[in-house]
């Protein structure tokens, strides 16, 4: 109701502007239901001199609701925003495939897992960046012929402190690390059969259901979530058709995807957000749109580039990074009553 | 009147991100059609509206308005183009409907098997006369793929038809190889099965030929009219991958959806 009298007001200015581009516009909203949110493209008040960034992969925040960044740009790997945008960090120059970033409270310390597909391994650094565990290509086990075949794009940790590996540009399997760094089992593996994986690109632990922990999955190119226990036992998919989805991020008790793409080629900027709720049905697609009697999903307004990774504050606000949009930094979404 | 310029450029500063609209959903399930066909389009967006035209030009605020399927009973282009007064119009899409005259006798026959993944393995080449196109799914169960060899499609009528035009629809998509047909030739014969060719169509080579327009194009080879029993399309693939494109040397794919002839 205030934005249409907003933009009444300012309706005697648009008359006078002498092209149509220069109209003025509200502000936009996307999204459905409850998960609707103001875009606030100018967030990010960072300097591309001073802080370079290529793609912009993932995000994660620590206790003090800082934000860390990966990049593929070597010459700050890792980008610490304020919550107002500012850049207040940055280290990191020998990750040169710096795509999944997870945070992980080790009994009141905060670690960060870096997944670096371009080195072939997992890396365990403090906040401040000092390598603690690097986890490799498991070669015990057989499957890899060289080491192209480990390319893990993301990570999760269980509770017991397990690592489960995401090998998203590699083999497609899940492999699970002791917190020794040694290998327990994998599971899923390339293929169209249920619990078969096309560009398992991202990894999850969902505790929403009470002592029922489940391991969920993206496969990206099936356009589905995958369903797993801690075991690696296949539980079911969510199919979300069109959807291409980067790692599922568990918020509450819903489920948030950046989808990096509805519609091939890889590079259509076709993608937007989906929220999916605690029965993993989609309830929001920002800047896209809800699946419609077996219709797949598609961009509706061109908000988004690439997204790539969603974040969530305390708040409910959400922060996206996004892939391969011309050096463009994180956007914030702030959710909207 | 200078200070309300002003005021104007501040308030752009703060508000002035308009965003694009993306293009409309279209679905057509027969875009090679006997009689009359029906197009589909949606949006679903609040406040937003599908104009289209059906005469090849780009849809404009003053364009008819989408509102019931349209249907669809000659040759055209449609093309359909989303408006929200909130968001700048987006792209348009584009769909070229095609009656088809004459309809060939299944099964279709083909002089060189297709890869196994792109029809091969079905062994029925059906799919090439039923008036389907294929979208951006490969597997989508509407094309025909072949690496490095023609295809040369024939149909047999019982009764001599009367042929004049032969439509062909194909991919191109450079970055999974699939590269334009290089010559498009039609071939006719009577009972005796002795072919000979009524038409040829070379189609140019853009330059080094890395980019070629990406998409599905619908090429229409035209002849005098030709009284006949039996037509051979013969499409001669690209060739070699071009020196700057990323597989250069192996040879290109051509992949075809739909024939049809009239």
């Amino acid at each position: 109701m205030h934005r249409r009298q907003f933009n009444k007001s300012l309706f005697f200015f648009g008359a006078l502007a002498p092209l149509g581009r220069f109209a003025p516009k509200s502000e936009t909203i996307i999204g459905h239901g409850d998960f609707r949110y103001r875009v606030e493209a100018n967030w990010c008040r960072a300097n591309p001199t001073a802080h370079p960034v290529k793609d912009c992969h993932e995000m994660a925040m620590d206790k003090r609701g800082r934000i860390f960044m990966t990049t593929n740009d070597t010459r700050n790997n890792i980008l610490i925003f304020n919550k107002d945008g500012e850049v207040i960090g940055s280290w990191g120059t020998e990750y040169p495939g710096a795509h999944g970033l997870t945070l992980h409270d080790e009994n009141g310390t905060e670690f960060l897992y870096i997944t670096d597909y371009e080195r072939h391994e997992v890396i365990k650094t403090t906040l401040e960046g000092r390598v603690v565990q690097i986890f490799s290509r498991p070669l015990e086990i057989g499957l890899h012929q060289n080491k192209n075949d480990f390319k893990p794009t993301e990570t999760a940790i269980a509770p017991n402190g397990d690592v489960y590996v995401a090998d998203g540009y590699g083999l497609d399997y899940i492999f699970v690390y002791g917190s020794d760094g040694k290998i327990k089992r994998f599971f899923g593996g390339v293929g169209d059969e249920p619990a078969a994986l096309r560009n398992a690109h991202g990894v999850a632990l969902d505790l929403r259901r009470k002592n029922r922990p489940e391991i969920l999955v993206s496969s990206r190119v099936h356009n589905t979530l995958k369903r797993y226990t801690l075991e690696g036992a296949y539980l079911g998919a969510v199919p979300l058709p069109g959807a291409f989805i980067c790692r599922p991020v568990v918020h509450r008790k819903e489920v948030y995807f950046a989808v990096l793409i509805s519609k091939l080629p890889w590079d259509s900027r076709s993608g937007f957000l989906c929220v999916l709720d605690r029965h993993n049905r989609p309830v929001s697609a920002p800047g896209g749109a809800l699946p419609d009697q077996g219709e797949k999903m598609y961009q509706t307004v061109q908000v988004f580039q690439h997204p790539h990774d969603v974040l969530a504050d305390a708040d409910d606000n959400l922060f996206v990074a996004q892939w391969n949009a011309g050096g463009l930094y994180p956007i914030r979404l702030t959710r909207v009553p | 009147m200078r200070t309300i310029v002003l005021l104007l450029f501040l308030a752009n500063g703060l508000y002035a991100q308009q965003y694009r609209l993306a293009p409309p959903q279209i679905r057509c399930d027969q875009v090679f059609f006997e009689k009359n066909t029906e197009v589909r389009l949606f949006f679903n967006l609040k406040g937003a509206a599908i104009r289209y035209t059906l005469d090849g030009s780009e849809p404009s605020e003053q364009s008819e308005i989408y509102r019931e399927p349209i249907q669809i009973d000659r040759d055209v282009c449609l093309q359909a183009r989303v408006f929200h007064p909130d968001y700048l119009p987006g792209e348009s899409v584009r769909l070229d409907l095609f009656r088809r005259g004459i309809s060939p006798v299944p099964p279709l026959r083909l002089g060189y098997a297709p890869a196994d993944e792109y029809g091969g393995a079905a062994g029925n080449y059906d799919r090439l006369i039923d008036g389907r196109v294929g979208s951006d799914d490969l597997h989508d169960g509407a094309w025909i793929g072949l690496q490095g060899k023609p295809l040369q499609a024939y149909s047999v009528w019982r009764d001599e038809q009367r042929v004049q035009s032969v439509k062909l629809s194909t991919l191109t998509n450079t970055g999974a190889w699939i590269f334009p047909p290089a010559r498009i030739q039609v071939f006719v014969a009577g009972e005796d099965a002795l072919y000979r060719m009524v038409q040829e169509m070379s189609l140019p080579a853009p330059g080094d030929g890395l980019h070629p327009e990406e998409g599905r194009h619908t090429y229409i080879i035209t002849f005098p009219p030709e009284r006949c029993t039996r037509i051979r399309v013969e499409v001669i693939p690209w060739g070699a991958l071009p020196s700057r494109h990323p597989g250069a040397g192996e040879q290109a794919w051509l992949f075809v959806d739909e024939i049809a002839f009239e």
